[in-house]
């Protein structure tokens, strides 16, 4: 049975929100004050919509992330990059980690590699899906 | 658990049935001795507290293999391959079992690796029992059953 996972992150979808309102506030600044006064609101509103939709794009193009895992393996894609996949019987450890973040991943290790999943962008219960991962990595290998 | 912790590092990453050759640790947690947090946490961090690397291993037995001289060689020799591997200056090896025999008692008590701190826990008698060592003392006011 196949699991899917992929949560709007609220954090990057502002982020991306404010890159692309910012960019039109810029190109709006170096516009001729005498063009842009008398219809100021309409532009706030225009910068905001397409603020939202932009970013919107922009926030799927770069930070969405989608994740998605079997008995066999899982597969992994952040923005609209080339997804990873990877089978569980290619790790031998499996480790939770906290970043500076205070955001755990669930790290997966073999020789001297390691493949990170992060469980709380992905909304996951981390100490559960660390034993669900273990569980799998020890069934597989 | 329960309980209040106390600071004694950072530890940041977390493994459980932890392989290292042909033993299996229960826990092993790393992390380092320098606070993350806020500016002032940062900063007073960097200027008192060393960037050590360090580890907490925990190792349960049963009754039928309490540490005798030769499995706590292997352990602490274990827990030494893996402080080398990730440049550790300090690790901690609990070893939780049932019943404590003298010879076990002072097995551990005589391991005096200075890396290492080494505590063996009685869950029978719910007594504490560590290495002769400054890790081990500090173990030992840490541990609580």
């Amino acid at each position: 049975m196949e699991h899917r996972h992929s949560p709007v992150q609220p954090y990057f979808l502002f982020k991306s929100f404010v890159i692309m309102f910012l960019i039109q506030a810029v190109i709006v600044m170096f516009m001729p004050m005498a063009l842009t006064a008398p219809i100021w609101y309409q532009i706030l509103a225009v910068n905001l919509v397409v603020g939202i939709v932009f970013g919107w794009y922009l926030y799927r193009q770069w930070y969405h992330i989608e994740f998605s895992y079997d008995d066999a393996g899982f597969r992994l894609r952040k923005g609209k990059t080339a997804p990873i996949e990877h089978k569980w019987s290619e790790f031998a450890q499996v480790s939770l980690t906290r970043n500076d973040y205070g955001e755990f991943v669930v790290r997966l290790h073999r020789n001297d590699e390691s493949f990170e999943i992060p469980a709380s962008k992905l909304k996951l219960d981390p100490f559960q899906f660390r034993l669900q991962v273990m569980s799998r990595v020890a069934h597989e290998s | 658990m329960k309980g209040r912790g106390r600071w004694v590092a950072d530890f940041s990453e977390s493994f459980r049935n932890y392989r290292v050759g042909d033993v299996t640790f229960d826990l092993f947690i790393s992390g380092n001795t320098r606070v993350k947090g806020f500016i002032f946490s940062r900063v007073f961090s960097f200027f008192l507290n060393p960037n050590y690397e360090v580890g907490f291993f925990a190792l349960s037995t049963g009754r039928e293999s309490p540490p005798n001289p030769r499995r706590l060689r292997k352990w602490v020799l274990t827990v030494k391959s893996c402080m080398e591997r990730s440049n550790m200056k300090w690790s901690w090896l609990v070893v939780v079992g049932e019943g404590l025999s003298d010879p076990a008692k002072k097995c551990v008590q005589e391991a005096l690796d200075p890396d290492v701190g080494i505590a063996y826990l009685d869950l029978d008698s719910r007594q504490v029992v560590s290495a002769d060592t400054y890790l081990g003392r500090q173990l030992k006011k840490y541990v609580k059953v």
